[in-house]
């Protein structure tokens, strides 16, 4: 039966080994093996390079040698379950986090999962953001009854091993550094991940913007979102933390005052 | 939709168009008859990548070529990456739409590659339904290329060109012809490649793919690997210019996947092709008249 076939060649792919096949294979002067490398070096090879491909500075963080042992791992413990390779690669921070070798660079943990967020920006929706014109139509002292609502293309990370720093000095470096040459664990910092013109780049925000940012992006309105950013920080800067938001295109609508909401 | 909504692929060689080559493509919009995308590398909800492809589909007639439908998975297509599918050849209405006589998906789990069959009634039954499957969600008719492949079953009680010559007569679909393949898989399963030509039903086949392959010493054998990944070789551009001589001119697509080269190297190896078609085509007029 086909479905039995296929469950046998699912098992010899996801061990490495092509004992099962052999009954059903027409044997002659190359062995079941080698045939059986080409598929294997497929799957398992391919899938490394799609996995370097969206975490490029992870894998220049941890060495080509420890990166692609990982990523084989990973290929292993969690194979795709979509054929579209940008989709694929989610969870392998969380996955390098329990490797033995790996989880005494909890930066570099953080920093894939960096990576994957901006993955996610990149192939995320299109939505036209909202511009500081949108604004200036509506009267300003309705502005704390408004809400405003994620651009589908923007990501927010608090990294708690300083992500934002690691990456940048990395991906800087001429040369793998090799883990034990990424900088130490730094301090925490807030990260919005944002695409501009189909190209994904990316801000440190003070404590304060990013707990207006994340209460914004769970629906509180500006009024609300502002308040719990002035209890982080008296001296939040309000106008100029929303004008920055505005450039970037963090928000992809304004919500208007909810029906009987005091302004 | 572009002014090449649903235009027909014209019977000369295009190239298969990989995202490396993007910088070439905006800053020079080569002169190519037309391209060929892989369907899942442009399956993003937004952003660059589709707006290239906007970009592409508005300069040149463009084909879809499937990678992941598994259209011989005995669990059936899955439904929501046709509904995937379905909405880019919607959006961007290529001249054609191809995919493969291979599986990827078992229990869930997409493999990245496309994995042989053993070529049987059972098996030609599930790959029939799953084409009507795609082609009834499609509303068109695919094409489907016969594989490149290593291994070959003992359960088999067809040839690979009989098994592909029924699954056009029993859906309905049109034939990838990709000489390379043949030439791979002749040579791994030790078959003479002269009767598939004459066992396909011509009038079936709409489009030829040619690629580069590796030779891999085994044993005290050789294994040709279909890997993209060079100049197609010699005995496929004989294979290639018999087919044509059975087809006369057919849309033609070079692919280069693996240690790919800058885009002129590509598009040297697509004028190698188009010579042959110029020719063919010259020789059928002369006939003609």
């Amino acid at each position: 039966m086909l479905r039995d076939l296929q469950r046998t060649f699912h098992h010899a792919l996801l061990t490495g080994d092509p004992e099962g096949l052999k009954a059903v294979v027409d044997m002659g002067p190359i062995p079941l093996a080698d045939r059986f490398h080409v598929h294997a070096n497929t799957f398992i090879g391919f899938l490394i390079d799609a996995l370097a491909a969206a975490y490029p500075v992870t894998a220049k963080a941890l060495g080509t040698s420890l990166f692609r042992a990982a990523a084989a791992a990973f290929v292993r413990h969690a194979p795709p379950a979509v054929p579209q390779l940008s989709a694929y690669g989610d969870g392998f921070g969380p996955f390098l986090a329990q490797s033995l070798r790996i989880r005494p660079y909890p930066q570099i943990v953080d920093l894939a999962d960096l990576e994957w967020a901006r993955m996610a920006c990149y192939f995320a929706a299109d939505a036209r953001p909202v511009t500081v014109a949108d604004l200036q139509g509506i009267e300003p002292s309705r502005y704390p009854a408004l809400g405003f609502v994620q651009n589908p293309a923007v990501r927010l990370l608090r990294s708690r091993h300083g992500a934002w720093s690691v990456w940048h000095h990395v991906a800087e470096l001429p040369d793998e550094p090799g883990p034990q040459d990424v900088p130490r664990p730094g301090a925490a910092e807030a990260i919005l991940i944002f695409r501009t013109a189909g190209t994904v780049r990316m801000d440190r925000l003070t404590d304060a913007d990013m707990v207006l940012t994340e209460q914004l992006f769970v629906g509180a309105r500006l009024g609300d979102a502002a308040a719990a950013a002035f209890a982080t920080d008296p001296a939040f800067d309000l106008q100029q933390a929303l004008f920055a938001h505005l450039n970037r295109g963090t928000f992809a609508r304004v919500l208007p005052p909810s029906p009987g909401a005091m302004v | 939709m572009s002014s090449f909504a649903r235009t027909a692929i014209p019977a000369a060689a295009g190239i298969g168009f990989r995202i490396p080559h993007t910088r070439a493509f905006l800053d020079e919009w080569p002169a190519v008859p037309w391209l060929e995308v892989h369907a899942e590398t442009f399956l993003a909800e937004g952003g660059l990548r589709l707006a290239i492809l906007e970009e592409l589909r508005n300069r040149y007639p463009l084909s879809i070529h499937g990678v992941g439908l598994s259209l011989g998975s005995a669990e059936g297509i899955d439904a929501a990456h046709l509904e995937r599918v379905a909405a880019l050849v919607e959006r961007f209405e290529p001249g054609l739409v191809s995919e493969h006589v291979a599986w990827s998906v078992d229990g869930g789990v997409y493999f990245n590659d496309l994995l042989p069959l053993p070529y049987t009634e059972e098996a030609l039954e599930i790959l029939c339904a799953n084409v009507d499957t795609v082609q009834d969600r499609l509303r068109r008719p695919i094409l489907v290329e016969n594989p490149s492949t290593y291994m070959a079953f003992n359960t088999s009680t067809m040839p690979e060109w009989q098994f592909m010559a029924e699954i056009a007569r029993r859906t309905g679909c049109g034939i990838l012809l990709d000489v390379n393949n043949i030439h791979v898989s002749a040579h791994n399963q030790a078959f003479n490649p002269g009767p598939y030509l004459d066992a396909i039903p011509l009038d079936r086949v709409q489009e030829i793919h040619l690629a580069g392959h590796t030779v891999k010493q085994v044993a005290d054998a050789s294994l040709l690997i279909d890997d993209h990944g060079d100049r197609v070789a010699d005995p496929v551009w004989l294979l290639f210019d018999s087919a044509l001589e059975r087809l006369g001119p057919v849309p033609t697509l070079v692919e280069w996947d693996t240690n790919l080269p800058a885009l002129p190297v590509l598009l040297a190896e697509a004028a190698k092709a188009q010579t042959r078609l110029t020719a063919v085509a010259a020789r059928m007029s002369a006939d003609a008249a």
